[in-house]
C-alpha cells in the first residue's frame, strides 16, 4: 500500500528467530509457540496481540528471560536475555502492579537501584526525576494502597524506568483499569515515549488500545502460537486522543478484528 | 425584588435549621455515639450486673453451689489484696517462663520456617511434621520435659518454647511462601541475590503472618506454662492454682487465674501496639 | 496439571521426614543407652521400638482408657460446638447481643481459659461432668469467634443477591449465612479439638478414676519400672490429639467440599 519513506536502515533492537517453546506435563505436551520469529527496532512501539492462550505473555517471557525457548533463539541489543538482565536493562511491567506494600512511592522507585548496590543519593536522585516524569511528585511519601490503580501503574513504569532500560517490556499493564483511566494512560505512556525515547514491547487484547499505541501489531493466533499476520499502524508518532474518532483507526481496527474471524471458529 | 425576598427569607431558615441541626448532632455525638455508644456501654452494664449478680449469690442458687465452691468478687479481691506478695513473687516467676519460652520458641520457629523455606522442596514436609506439633496436647509434654531438664523453670521454658513453636513454623513458613510469582519474576528481572529476594521481599511480606502467630502465641505460652506447674513445680501461679483448690482455698485459685488473665490481656496488647509500630504501611 | 504429583511429593516428603526422625530418636537413644550411659536414660529416652511393642502388648489398657479420655473429650467438643454456633447465630442476629457480649469473647483469645480447669474440677467434684463441661467451654470460645466471624465477613455482594430475591431472614440463614461462614465454623474446631483432649487430661490429672491422665499419673508414680508404659501413654496421648484433628479435617473436607482449596484443578476452556 503506503511506500515506506526512509532511507535509513532502522536498528534491530530485538530479534526472535524461530522460537518454539513447548511445556512438558505430566502426560502430555502443550506447545505454547511455534516458529515464531520478527524483530523490533529502536524507538518502535510493537503490539503482540491475540486472544487468552496464543502465547503473548509467554513470547514476552522469552524476551526477558524468565522462560527459556525450547528451540531458536532471542537476542536483545545484539545480546541474549540473560546478558541484558544482568546487566539491568530489562524493564518489565506486569498486569498487577507488583509494588511492594511496605515500601512508600519514592522507595518502590528506588527498589531496582538499592539491589544494583546504588548509593542513597544517586538512588534518591533518579527516583525524584522518574516521579517527575510520570507526575507522581506529591505522592512520594504515600504508601501504594493509599493509591488508585492508575496511579499504582504509573509508579510501576516509573520503576520500571528507573534502570533506563532501553525497552520497556509491558504485560497487559491497563487490562484492569476501567476505561477512563485506561485513555488517560495511553497518552501518558506517549508522552514517556516521546520524552524517553524508549522502545516499548506491549501485550495486549484490546484492539484499540494495540491500535492507538502500536506502530506495528503482531497477531497471534492459538493452538499453537504463532504469528498470523503482522499489521503496520501509519497514525503518526506523536498521537492525539482525536486519533480515536477518525476513520483510519477505525479501518484498522476493522482490518485487524478481521484475522480473528476468519478463523471460523 | 420580591422573589429575592423570598428566597433571603428561605436561606435564613434552612441557615437556622442548619444550625439546629448541628446542634443536635453535637448532643448525638456526646451522649449517643460517645458515651452512649453501645458498644462500650452494653458490655459495661453486662460485666457489672454480671458480677453484681455474682456478688449477691444469684448463681449460687441457680446452681446449688457453696461459697467454698464459688467464692465472690470481694472475696476473691480481699484475698488478692491479703496475699500480693506472693502473688507477685510467683507473677514474676511464671512471667519469666511465659517470656522465656515464648521469646525462644517464637525465634526457634521463625529460624526452622526460614531453613525450611531456603530448601522448599525437602522442607515443606518438616513444615507439616512440626505443624503436627500443635495437636499434641500439652500435658503430654510437662512429664517429659519434666525428665529432661529436672523440676526448675527450664522445664517449663521448654514446654512453653515447644507448644509456641509450631504456630510459628507454620505462620512464618506460609508468610515466606505466598508471595505472589510476579514479585519473584520482578526481583528476577532485576538480577537480585537469594539475600536480596529474602530481605526486600520474603522477610517483610511475611511481617503480618509473624505477628498472626505471636498473637496466637500470647495464650498459647500462658497456657503451656500454667499447665505445666499443675504438673510438676512448687512455684507458680499455676502451682498455687492447683495446690489453693487441693487445699479448699477458692478465693485465692481464683485470684491466680484473674491475675493470669490480666497479664494475657496486656501482653497481648503489647503485641498488637508492637505490630502496628512494625507494620505501618497496613492501617492509616 | 501435575497437582496430584505435587501432592504426592508432599507426602513422600513428610513420610521420610518422619521415618528420619525416628531414625534420629533411635540414634540418640543408642547414644545416650550404650555410649554415654546416663542415669535412668529409660525414663528420659527410650527406645522407639520399645515402645512400640510396649504398646502393642498393652493394646486393652491402653484402648480402654484412651477410649474414655477420648468419649469425654468428644461429648464435650461436639456440646461445645453447638453451644458457640447458637451464640455465633444470636450475636450475629442480634446487635444488642453482640454489642454486649463481643468484648468478652474476643478477649477470651487473650486469656488462659484452661486455668480454670481445676476450678470447675473443685466446683462440680464429679470427673465425668468435669471432663466433659471443661472440653466443652474450651471448644466453645474458638467456635463461637471463628463462626461469627464467618457470618460476618459474607461478600456484600452475595447479600445483596440474596435480598434481591426478597429471601426471608431464616432462610437468609440456612440457605446462605450457615453454609458460607461453614469454612470459618472448621477452622474454630480444628483449633479446639486437641484443646478438649488436653481439657480431658488435665482434669483426669486433678483427680478421676479413670482415662489416659490416671495412666499416666500412675506410670509416673512406678518410675523407672513404668517408664515405658509411661511414654507408651504419652504417644497415645499424642495420638489422640492428632487423630482428633485429622479426624475434623476429613469432616470439612466431606461437608465443605466445594471450597477452593480442595480443588487444585482447574478447567480451562
Amino acid at each position: 500500500m503506503d511506500v515506506k519513506l526512509e532511507y535509513e536502515e532502522p536498528t534491530v533492537e530485538v530479534s526472535v528467530r524461530d522460537v518454539d517453546k513447548v511445556f512438558k506435563g505430566k502426560d502430555k505436551e502443550v506447545t505454547a509457540l511455534k516458529q515464531v520469529s520478527f524483530n523490533v527496532h529502536k524507538n518502535e512501539v510493537v503490539s503482540l496481540l491475540g486472544p487468552s492462550g496464543c502465547g503473548k505473555s509467554t513470547l514476552l517471557r522469552l524476551m526477558t528471560d524468565l522462560l527459556q525457548p525450547t528451540s531458536g533463539s532471542i537476542s536483545i541489543e545484539g545480546n541474549d536475555p540473560k546478558y541484558a538482565r544482568l546487566q539491568r536493562k530489562l524493564g518489565i511491567i506486569f498486569q498487577t502492579t507488583t509494588l511492594f506494600e511496605w515500601r512508600n512511592v519514592k522507595e518502590n522507585i528506588e527498589l531496582p537501584l538499592e539491589i544494583m548496590g546504588k548509593s542513597k543519593r544517586e538512588r534518591s536522585e533518579t527516583a525524584l526525576e522518574m516521579l517527575e516524569l510520570v507526575g507522581l511528585s506529591k505522592f512520594m511519601k504515600q504508601y501504594p494502597r493509599q493509591l488508585s490503580g492508575g496511579m499504582q501503574q504509573r509508579v510501576a513504569i516509573a520503576r520500571a524506568l528507573s534502570l533506563d532500560p532501553p525497552i520497556l517490556f509491558m504485560d497487559e499493564p491497563f487490562s484492569a483499569l476501567d476505561e477512563f483511566t485506561k485513555e488517560k494512560l495511553h497518552l501518558d505512556l506517549m508522552e514517556i515515549k516521546r520524552k524517553t525515547k524508549k522502545t516499548i514491547i506491549f501485550v495486549t487484547h484490546s484492539i484499540p488500545e494495540a491500535v492507538f499505541l502500536s506502530d506495528r501489531i503482531i497477531v497471534l493466533s492459538a493452538h499453537p502460537g504463532r504469528i498470523h499476520s503482522i499489521f503496520e499502524i501509519n497514525l503518526g508518532y506523536d498521537r492525539k486522543p482525536e486519533i480515536r474518532e477518525t476513520k483510519e483507526f477505525f479501518d484498522y481496527i476493522t482490518q485487524v478484528r478481521s484475522c480473528f474471524y476468519e478463523e471460523g471458529d | 425584588m420580591k422573589p429575592t425576598s423570598v428566597n433571603s427569607i428561605e436561606s435564613k431558615q434552612t441557615v437556622e435549621a442548619e444550625s439546629k441541626l448541628k446542634k443536635i448532632t453535637t448532643y448525638n455525638w456526646i451522649f449517643k455515639d460517645y458515651l452512649f455508644k453501645k458498644s462500650v456501654i452494653f458490655p459495661v452494664v453486662f460485666g457489672i450486673v454480671f458480677l453484681f449478680f455474682w456478688e449477691i449469690k444469684v448463681f449460687h442458687m441457680i446452681f446449688n453451689l457453696e461459697l467454698y465452691q464459688l467464692p465472690t468478687p470481694i472475696t476473691i479481691v480481699q484475698s488478692m489484696i491479703e496475699n500480693w506478695l506472693t502473688l507477685m513473687f510467683y507473677s514474676a516467676y511464671t512471667g519469666t517462663e511465659i517470656l522465656g519460652g515464648f521469646i525462644l520458641g517464637s525465634l526457634l520457629g521463625w529460624i526452622i520456617a526460614m531453613l525450611a523455606s531456603l530448601f522448599p522442596s525437602i522442607g515443606k514436609g518438616g513444615v507439616t511434621v512440626i505443624a503436627s506439633l500443635n495437636a499434641i496436647p500439652i500435658v503430654a509434654l510437662s512429664p517429659i520435659m519434666n525428665n529432661w531438664f529436672g523440676d526448675g523453670i527450664g522445664s517449663r521454658i521448654a514446654i512453653v518454647t515447644i507448644s509456641t513453636m509450631a504456630a510459628m513454623v507454620v505462620n512464618a513458613y506460609k508468610g515466606f511462601q505466598s508471595i505472589d510469582g510476579n514479585y519473584l519474576d520482578l526481583m528476577y528481572s532485576y538480577a537480585s541475590r537469594k539475600s536480596q529476594i529474602f530481605m526486600l521481599l520474603r522477610f517483610k511480606h511475611s511481617l503480618p503472618y509473624i505477628f498472626a502467630a505471636l498473637r496466637i502465641n500470647v495464650s498459647a505460652s500462658i497456657i503451656a506454662a500454667l499447665v505445666g506447674e499443675f504438673f510438676i513445680s512448687s512455684k507458680g501461679l499455676g502451682f498455687l492454682l492447683s495446690d489453693q483448690i487441693q487445699i479448699g482455698n477458692m478465693p485465692l485459685a481464683w485470684s491466680c487465674i484473674v491475675i493470669a488473665s490480666l497479664m494475657g490481656i496486656l501482653f497481648y496488647n503489647a503485641v498488637e501496639v508492637t505490630e502496628r509500630l512494625c507494620i505501618p504501611w497496613k492501617n492509616s | 496439571m501435575g497437582s496430584l504429583a505435587k501432592r504426592q511429593n508432599h507426602f513422600v516428603s513428610t513420610l521420610l521426614w518422619m521415618i528420619f526422625l525416628v531414625a534420629i530418636w533411635e540414634f540418640t537413644a543408642w547414644i545416650l543407652h550404650s555410649v554415654v550411659h546416663i542415669n535412668s536414660a529409660e525414663t528420659k529416652w527410650p527406645y522407639f521400638h520399645d515402645l512400640v511393642i510396649n504398646i502393642f502388648q498393652n493394646i486393652p489398657v491402653l484402648f480402654e482408657q484412651g477410649s474414655i479420655t477420648f468419649g469425654k473429650a468428644a461429648q464435650g467438643f461436639i456440646i461445645g460446638t453447638l453451644a458457640g454456633m447458637l451464640l455465633a447465630l444470636i450475636m450475629s442476629f442480634s446487635k444488642s447481643v453482640k454489642y454486649t457480649l463481643s468484648p468478652y469473647i474476643i478477649s477470651s483469645q487473650m486469656i488462659p481459659v484452661i486455668g480454670l480447669a481445676p476450678i470447675i474440677f473443685g466446683i462440680l467434684r464429679d470427673p465425668d461432668l468435669s471432663r466433659i463441661v471443661t472440653a466443652g467451654y474450651i471448644t466453645f470460645f474458638p467456635v463461637t469467634i471463628n463462626m461469627l466471624q464467618g457470618l460476618e465477613n459474607i461478600k456484600p455482594q452475595q447479600l445483596e443477591l440474596m435480598r434481591s430475591y426478597a429471601t426471608p431472614s431464616w432462610k437468609m440463614y440456612t440457605k446462605f449465612k450457615i453454609i458460607a461462614a461453614l469454612p470459618n465454623l472448621f477452622s474454630g474446631m480444628k483449633i479446639a479439638a486437641p484443646l478438649a483432649v488436653t481439657a480431658s487430661v488435665v482434669v483426669e490429672l486433678m483427680g478421676a478414676p479413670n482415662g489416659i491422665g490416671v495412666l499416666m499419673l500412675s506410670s509416673l508414680y512406678y518410675g523407672e519400672a513404668q517408664a515405658h508404659m509411661f511414654w507408651s501413654v504419652i504417644l497415645i496421648c499424642v495420638f489422640i490429639g492428632i487423630a482428633s484433628f485429622i479426624f475434623i479435617l476429613l469432616l470439612e473436607r466431606i461437608i465443605t467440599s466445594w471450597q477452593p482449596e480442595f480443588h487444585r484443578e482447574r478447567n480451562e476452556t
